[in-house]
């Protein structure tokens, strides 16, 4: 399992890019406008690490949210 | 007027906004351009299906116009506090960071010492801090002397809409003042006649998310904070009349046109 935002999904094998496009697209937002932590490193703006992801990665995807 | 001045950039308004809590993002973009701000923060978050608030953000306002603030909230450590500011950093593109570190959910009452101790590896780390911090002189001076960019003491919880409970301790930071970075008054405001105190005692710029956002009018509401920030300001650099124990009758003692001659009562 891989952790991506706090729940454990499986996608061992799909690459970051592919996890973070098909979240943003259910989203309806851009690639762009958001961050990841892979493992406490970041990536940002589409250049996402090449490897697949795997077992026991921790994702988070992040973007800029209303806030005070 | 002076302009306000946050690590060397020159800003128009001294009155900096939240993003949060409005009813929908046109509102929001109409609020903030009658609040006349430059600075907007904003929070860092997870994706989530179905949440609200990121969709969108990012095209929902002028950021050619706006500088963005991204925020800490959330974080209840030093620790948790880095890691957002690094991620708001990678995805604002910005320095600037608006530090939080809130451990108690009840008041939202800032922790000084993770305050301090994030705020001493972000500025090592080539962020502009801008701390979030209860109503401490000492712990302002101490964070001025790290090198923080402002100070943002808070009038009062956050979101609580108390007020300036804090004055007296607000008036220390205003004396205090040649010591400081700019006083950015942040947290429980109200009233826009609170802004214009606070601005009135030397406070250098108020930051407005609630009293804005929960208005029943969020548009005329930000202009209304935005011209008591303003009236504020003038009035302090004008200054104010001396203060007396008894009446001074505005109109000439001398002249009266009473009954000639006068009869004593």
């Amino acid at each position: 399992m891989v952790w991506i935002n706090g729940q454990a999904v499986e996608a061992e094998g799909k690459s970051l890019s592919e996890v973070v496009e098909e979240l943003c697209s259910q989203q309806g937002i851009s690639p762009d406008a958001v961050a990841v932590l892979l493992n406490d490193e970041i990536w940002v703006k589409g250049r996402w690490p090449a490897r697949p992801l795997a077992e026991g990665d921790v994702v988070e995807i992040v973007a800029m949210m209303q806030g005070g | 007027m002076s302009s306000l001045v946050i690590a060397g950039q020159q800003l128009n308004s001294r009155l900096l906004v939240g993003t949060g809590k409005y009813r929908d993002f046109a509102l929001m973009r109409e609020a903030i351009a009658a609040s006349g701000a430059e600075v907007v923060t904003v929070s860092i978050r997870r994706v989530e299906v179905g949440a609200a608030g990121h969709q969108g953000l990012l095209e929902a306002l002028d950021w050619q116009r706006l500088r963005v603030l991204p925020n800490t909230a959330g974080a209840r450590t030093a620790e948790e506090a880095l890691r957002l500011a690094r991620l708001g950093r990678a995805l604002t593109g910005s320095d600037w960071v608006k530090l939080e570190v809130i451990p108690d959910p009840t008041y939202l009452l800032p922790d000084p010492i993770d305050t301090y101790r994030a705020a001493e590896v972000l500025l090592q780390e080539g962020f502009v801090v801008l701390p979030y911090i209860g109503p401490d002189p000492v712990l302002a001076l101490r964070l001025a002397r790290l090198g923080c960019a402002t100070v943002m003491p808070l009038a009062s919880p956050i979101g609580s809409g108390q007020g300036l409970k804090n004055r007296a301790m607000l008036e220390i930071f205003a004396q205090q003042r040649s010591l400081l970075p700019p006083i950015v008054v942040d947290a429980g405001l109200r009233w826009p006649s609170e802004a214009a105190g606070v601005m009135e005692l030397g406070a250098d710029a108020v930051l407005v998310n609630t009293a804005i956002a929960e208005a029943q009018d969020p548009v005329s509401m930000a202009a209304a904070f935005s011209q008591a920030v303003q009236a504020g300001r003038m009035a302090y650099l004008a200054g104010p009349m001396p203060e007396r124990a008894f009446a001074s009758p505005s109109s000439p003692a001398q002249g009266v046109p009473l009954p000639q001659p006068e009869t004593p009562l």
